[in-house]
């Protein structure tokens, strides 16, 4: 299948790359195959969207190279070397904001990089400050987490996975529950700052996959299989709303819907 | 201001009505609040319900200090691990089930009538629950913490200081605040139960003011206890109540 098929980053390489994965989850008795033999390289610097219907396996995809679960077969692989457990050189930027509520904004992008290690106190707070500058959020260093906007949220839990400077950055669905204007905006953001750094984002919306992704790799549910990938050979920044992207967009959701049965696509294109 | 004088106005409204009932009782059962305004005074002058109220506070203090250190940490270690929460946790749901006073006669068979023998009472009605308390507590911090930070480097012991502990904070102090109450509770009986020598505390007074049929005294010694639970609260809890709400963003005020 095409799933092998990926053009740019060959296995040794790759910055990320899963080699004949597959998981299963038994839930009460009966065994739901998560992924099946699947195959997804990421090179150095790359943007890789992954796109799939609800419950193709996407997030357990994100989680094993995140190192929160284990493959039943197959290799995962970060920077050569076998995946062993979470770590900040693969940050996972979960679907929720999961930002800490006992500390401020500030406390929640600084806590990341106390971790990082050999930076000092005074650094990381001008690090962080920085950080939530270019996203806009300088008037709310001191602001509580429950009085953030849900966008808002969003973004400080994009700082607080930035600031660290991590190599890899995993990202699930982390503007699902966003209306379309912020959504543009983060985009926007996103684009701007994670410039060139190696990022593996999960959606189940074909224009945000068209936009930010250098490759889109779509996803087939139940089992999880790759189907077919897409080169997106779109200049930077890209508008949402540009031709050149709607075509792109128009011919990977037909490629979708052939796959999947109609009533288990979630793509607002 | 409002608040204040709200309070204010309660309170002078419950003094009306209690005077009004004593009006049309017996003075020998139900003292007017003059009658127990005067014993207040009289025993505050002579100096018994100050140092009754030194002798209880600072039992309460060292019992709940004794009980809470153990049960905090016993508690995490029940929430870490389950088999410390199967006996552990067992030995703790019982301990909290059984009404403190049924230590009493233990306590003083093995400590006699000393210091001692109240701090034991008290510290096993509080150990419990606080140990409980703080196990659910613990367990109820949502997963998704733990997650957030172990990617961004966090592991071990640094995953519990800075983030399961902190986490748990909401549940914490429903559990101390509990703690505080047994506490409180078990030594009130263990007041009124046995004469302690060595020092003579606010249920010694209580206990005494029946036996001499001074009712002004019992019900002026249940106006100082209550007046401890409020103040307490508001001192020892309420800052940290405060802080939980203005970063969780539970009850707007
Ligand atoms: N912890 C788990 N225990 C049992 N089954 C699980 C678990 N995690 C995922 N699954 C199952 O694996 C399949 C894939 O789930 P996954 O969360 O990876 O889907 P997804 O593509 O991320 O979906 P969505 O777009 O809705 O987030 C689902 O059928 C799900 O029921
Ligand atoms: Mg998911």
């Amino acid at each position: 299948m095409a799933g092998n098929a990926g053009g740019l980053g060959d296995r040794a390489s790759a910055r990320l790359a899963l080699e004949g994965v597959s998981k299963s989850y038994r839930i009460r008795g009966e065994t739901v195959r998560a992924l099946d033999d699947v195959t997804v390289r990421v090179a150095e610097g790359e943007f890789v969207c992954l796109l799939g219907p609800s419950g193709c396996g996407k997030s357990t995809l994100l989680n094993l190279v995140a190192g929160f679960e284990t493959a039943d077969r197959g290799a995962v692989l970060a920077h050569g070397r076998p995946v062993r457990g979470p770590g900040p050189d693969r940050m996972l930027l979960f679907q929720e904001p999961a930002l800490f509520p006992w500390l401020d904004v500030l406390g929640n992008v600084r806590f990341g990089l106390g971790l990082a290690g050999g930076i000092s106190g005074e650094s990381r707070t001008s690090v962080a400050r920085q950080h939530l500058r270019l996203l806009g959020l300088e008037g709310f260093l001191h602001a509580r987490v429950h009085q953030l906007s849900g966008g808002m949220r969003q973004r400080v839990a994009l700082a607080r996975a930035l600031a660290p400077n991590p190599e890899v950055l995993l990202m699930d669905e982390p503007f699902a529950s966003l209306d379309a204007l912020t959504r543009e905006r983060l985009y926007g953001d996103l684009q701007r700052i994670g410039r060139g750094r190696t990022t593996l984002f999960v959606t189940h919306n074909v224009r945000e996959a068209v936009c930010l992704g250098d490759r889109v790799v779509l996803l087939s549910p139940r089992p999880g299989r790759i189907v077919r990938e897409f080169s997106i050979g779109l200049p930077r920044p890209r508008d949402m709303n540009s031709v050149g992207l709607a075509a792109y967009a128009s011919e990977i959701g037909a490629a979708l819907r052939g796959e999947a049965r109609p009533s288990s696509l979630g793509i607002s294109a | 201001m409002k608040r204040a004088a709200r309070v204010l106005l309660f309170g002078l409204a419950l003094l009306l009505l209690w005077q009004v009932l004593a009006l049309f009782s017996s003075p020998v059962l139900f003292p007017s609040p003059l009658s127990v305004g005067a014993y207040l005074r009289d025993a505050l002058l002579d100096g018994t319900l100050l140092s009754a109220t030194a002798v209880t506070l600072r039992r309460l203090l060292v019992g709940y200090a004794l009980a809470v250190v153990p049960g905090l940490l016993l508690g995490l270690l029940c929430a870490r691990f389950r088999s410390a929460q199967d006996t552990l946790g067992l030995a703790a749901l019982g301990l909290q089930t059984l009404p403190s006073v049924c230590w009493v006669p233990l306590s003083l068979l093995w400590f006699g009538q000393t210091e001692v023998a109240m701090l034991f009472v008290v510290g096993m009605g509080t150990v419990g629950s606080v140990l409980l308390a703080t196990a659910d507590g613990v367990r109820a911090v949502p997963p998704i913490y733990a997650r957030a930070a172990r990617t961004m480097g966090s592991r071990g012991l640094h995953t519990w200081a800075t983030v399961i502990l902190p986490a748990s904070l909401p549940f914490l102090l429903t559990g101390l605040k509990q703690g505080w109450a047994f506490a409180w509770r078990s030594l009130m009986a263990a007041e009124i139960f046995v004469t302690i020598l060595t020092g003579f505390g606010l249920g010694h007074l209580l206990h005494y003011g029946r036996e001499l049929h001074a009712m002004d005294q019992v019900i002026g010694v249940m106006v100082v206890l209550l007046s401890i639970g409020i103040l307490a609260d508001r001192l020892l809890f309420s800052p940290w109540e405060r802080f939980v709400h203005a970063r969780w963003g539970t009850a707007a005020r």
